[in-house]
């Protein structure tokens, strides 16, 4: 069972100098599933994802991807290899251009994946803003562009870091609408999220995560309302 | 370091010696006149004067987060006013050189009013532009022996003293003055609220500023505080040489790349790391002097090797082994 | 008298078209790196004193030298950046110019050790002393004016580079966004690297034009330094064709005031640099 997960995650742990962010975190996602990491505010969520992709202060353990161990590589080699993020805050490059903006995705990835005509196909309210700068679109158009950046990196996995945040919630359902496709396509994904009954809608499993922990897991429908904000708040 | 189980009132034992050190070295510097010849006094202003200097660019880059390429404007502002005071219009040696100061301090004030428009990093080249106008400008004077500079008057000279070993004294005990009214002043500026200030803005920015912490304020106003010190140094360099000149009295190379070389090895930030610094600058000097230009490639070499591995120099090693600061510039809570 | 001032202005454009060609690699280092490059004078010397190496050592002619010089000191910014300056580059202000500081001075005593300090220049031939008549007693010389003619073609060249090219865009990203640019997988080190190679290669268009128009010495460095700060402050940071009006009001500026009196050329450069800053510290060409 093991070899057919794309990630693997075993104990591990995320450190900022002398601070212990993360600890000893199993986790995994296999090809087509949709993974939701929820938690409160300061659990880890965005470290853990940053960790992933070696983004965020120092880890231990190991984080296998397709079987090799990954933990330690270069930002830079872990998204060449088939993981990308889409940032918290969409992070684009403001005064360059969408058509830029989404090249840069697909010099940093594989190349042999997602086209840009098939992300146009995706998300076709992108297609007539291709020659303005980034800075100049709407909150979720940018959203749309950070998809796009990250999709023409030819990802395996997918990491999604809180993606409706600022986000009117007719665009969210678009974006939200978008995961499933992908994971049709046999992408992984992993979602964090801070709206908890959205994420756990889309998702097919969840991991929460409590003061650098993972406090729950499993199915979406497994748990009751009380156990999962039990494991969300700690015990009050 | 030590695991002894010391009562809690006594200090570490490496901080006492550190602190017999500056207490002998200041108490060295005060006898010195009765201890030594005319020529190691000369030496001795010369370190007094390059120690100030020291101290006064290291407020800026280690404290206020200003990093100036042109505090030698300020050293040739003072030489030149002291010469205008001292031979032009007679003013006795004493007086002429506070009077050098104050006139440092009022160049500066248009000076800040130019640079400041400039951000950061270009800050840096700012102020060597104003100072290459300054130098220039001096060497268009009349009365100043334009570009080729001129000597001072024997009349100052013999203000001064009888012989060469008065003269000499009394020249020292003036740096001495400088240097001490300097550092007690900076001192008392790092312990005071401005100085708290200061600190807040050397260890965080965004904190600082965030607190409500006037940044420009402080900075203009650490900016303005160097320069009295400065225009000090240059009229009793200038007293000390007999000379003034555009090229040595505004010397780049001798006020300004080789203070950056005492206070990046000795620690910036640090009220220690100038003196350290200062120090080894001199047995340096004294070591290398035969090497002419492999004596500054030595220094550079050293100064690029301290920004990679410590960046605050020599001082940041001795303070790992001493446990604290020898001359205390924070209100800290005394150590169990 | 008017064709006087004419003749006077002119050679200060001319002269302008030396001093963006000082400029444009600062400009570069500033506005990709955010590294204001304290050495960057220096570096022009010391790609000077390779092609008098090239030139004179191996008498090689002085167009082969400067094709062998072009990759040299493109290889030199690369191998800059990456060995020395990458370890300070996202350390905060103070680091990165105290190294470049420190390097500066390294350059010029090593030249000044292997050199000593007898002033150089290059010969050009018919290149430095043909001039063309314009009109009636308007004249210019064929090497300023080849000079300024190769400073708009590299502006031009860099221009389109930087906003019409795939690794121009990665060069925005890295100098908009560093972290943004690291995260999303851009190799922000190799891209600073690369800017750097670039950096060197202009440096080497700078000192070929620098050493057939004047002399220098180990120690010309800093007053090469100066001028590009002045001329990419002047024409507004992040703007590369505000670097060629900077350059030429400098060197108008300095041109006239020359006219007037000979020592009163640099004093004037700064002074209009100090006064614009003043009026405008955006520069002239940015806006505020």
């Amino acid at each position: 069972m093991q070899n057919d997960e794309l990630l693997q995650v075993a104990g591990m742990s995320a450190f900022y100098g002398q601070f212990r962010a993360l600890t000893e975190i199993d986790f995994s996602v296999a090809p087509g599933e949709i993974v939701a990491v929820i938690g409160a505010n300061g659990a880890g969520k965005s470290t853990f994802l940053r960790s992933l992709i070696n983004h965020a202060g120092t880890a231990t353990g190991s984080v296998r991807f397709h079987g090799t161990e990954i933990l330690g590589k270069s930002t830079a080699e872990i998204i060449n290899r088939g993981i990308m993020l889409v940032p918290e805050g969409r992070r684009l490059f403001p005064s360059l251009t969408v058509d830029e903006n989404l090249r840069l995705g697909w010099e940093v990835g594989r190349r042999d994946g997602m086209t840009a005509d098939e992300y146009f196909s995706i998300f076709p309210a992108i297609a007539g803003l291709r020659k303005r700068p980034a800075g100049a679109l709407s909150g979720g158009q940018q959203q749309m562009v950070a998809f796009g950046r990250a999709l023409l990196a030819s990802p395996q996995l997918l990491l999604c870091d809180e993606i409706s945040l600022g986000l009117a919630p007719l665009v969210v359902d678009e974006l939200y609408a978008v995961l499933p496709k992908l994971r049709d396509r046999g992408l992984g994904i992993v979602i964090v999220e801070q709206d908890i009954r959205r994420a756990l809608k889309v998702a097919d499993r969840f991991y929460c995560l409590l003061e650098g922990r993972v406090s729950l897991t499993g199915r979406p429908g497994e748990y009751t309302r009380a156990d999962v904000s039990h494991a969300y708040f700690g015990s009050h | 370091m030590t695991d002894l189980p010391l009562p809690p009132t006594s200090r570490h034992a490496p901080v006492v010696f550190g602190r017999t050190i500056v207490i002998a070295l200041v108490a060295l510097a005060v006898s010195a006149p009765w201890l030594t010849d005319a020529n190691a006094l000369q030496l001795g202003t010369q370190f007094l004067c390059l120690l100030t200097v020291a101290l006064m660019w290291n407020l800026l880059a280690g404290y206020a987060d200003i990093l100036s390429l042109g505090q030698h404007m300020f050293i040739g502002v003072g030489a030149y006013a002291f010469y205008g005071l001292a031979a032009n219009l007679s003013v006795m040696p004493h007086i002429a050189i506070p009077l050098a100061g104050i006139i440092a301090l009022l160049a500066a004030l248009p000076v800040v009013f130019v640079v400041f428009r400039l951000r950061a990093a270009y800050l840096a080249v700012g102020t060597w532009v104003v100072a290459e106008v300054f130098m220039l400008v001096a060497g268009r004077i009349p009365g100043f022996g334009l570009g080729t500079g001129t000597s001072l008057p024997l009349s100052t000279a013999k203000a001064m003293g009888a012989t060469a070993l008065d003269r000499a004294v009394s020249i020292y005990l003036l740096a001495l003055a400088v240097a001490l009214v300097a550092w007690l002043g900076t001192w008392m500026l790092l312990r005071s609220r401005h100085g708290i200030a200061l600190m807040a803005i050397r260890d965080n920015e965004e904190a600082a500023s965030s607190l409500g912490v006037n940044l420009i304020r402080t900075r203009l106003g650490v900016f303005l505080w160097t320069a009295p010190f400065l225009g000090m140094v240059g009229a009793i360099t200038a007293l000390q040489k007999m000379r003034i000149s555009p090229t040595a009295s505004f010397g780049f190379l001798d006020w300004t790349v080789f203070v950056i070389f005492i206070v990046v090895i000795g620690g910036i930030g640090s009220l220690e790391g100038p003196l350290i610094g200062t120090i080894v600058y001199f047995a340096l000097r004294y070591a290398l002097s035969d090497y002419g230009t492999w004596y500054l490639i030595v220094l550079g070499g050293v100064s690029v090797a301290v920004m990679l591995v410590e960046p605050r120099g020599l001082w940041a090693l001795l303070r790992r082994w001493i446990g604290e600061d020898v001359i205390p510039v924070s209100h800290r809570a005394p150590k169990q | 008298m008017s064709e006087f001032y004419i003749n006077v202005v002119l050679q200060g454009v001319l002269l302008g078209g030396l001093y963006a060609l000082f400029a444009i690699g600062l400009a570069l280092s500033v506005g990709i790196v955010r590294l204001v490059n304290i050495a960057h004078g220096d570096l022009i010397i010391l790609a000077s004193y390779v092609l008098v190496v090239l030139t004179q050592s191996f008498g090689l002619p002085l167009w082969l030298s400067f094709l062998i010089l072009v990759p040299l000191m493109a290889g030199f910014g690369y191998v800059l950046q990456q060995g020395l300056l990458r370890h300070v580059t996202d350390k905060g202000m103070l680091p990165p110019l105290l190294v470049t500081f420190g390097l500066s001075v390294i350059i010029q005593n090593g030249l000044l050790e292997g050199f000593g300090a007898d002033t150089r220049s290059f010969s050009g031939g018919a290149l430095q002393t043909s001039t063309w008549q314009l009109a009636e007693g308007i004249y210019v010389g064929a090497l300023p004016a080849l000079t300024l003619l190769v400073a708009v073609v590299l502006i031009f060249a860099i221009d389109r580079l930087i906003y019409g090219s795939h690794f121009g865009a990665r060069l925005r990203a890295v100098s908009e966004a560093p972290a943004t640019a690291a995260l999303v997988g851009l190799r922000v080190n190799r891209v600073h690297a690369l800017a750097l190679a670039l950096v060197g290669a202009t440096t080497a268009v700078a000192a070929l034009f620098m050493g057939l128009r004047m002399n220098f010495d180990p120690l010309s460095g800093p007053g090469r330094l100066i001028i590009a700060f002045e001329v990419i402050v002047l024409g507004g940071l992040g703007n590369l064709w505000g670097i060629l009006a900077g350059a030429i009001l400098l060197g108008v500026a300095q041109s006239v005031a020359g006219a007037i009196d000979v020592r009163l050329q640099v004093l004037a450069g700064h002074l209009v640099f100090l006064l614009i800053i003043l009026l405008r510290p955006q520069g002239l060409f940015q806006r505020s």
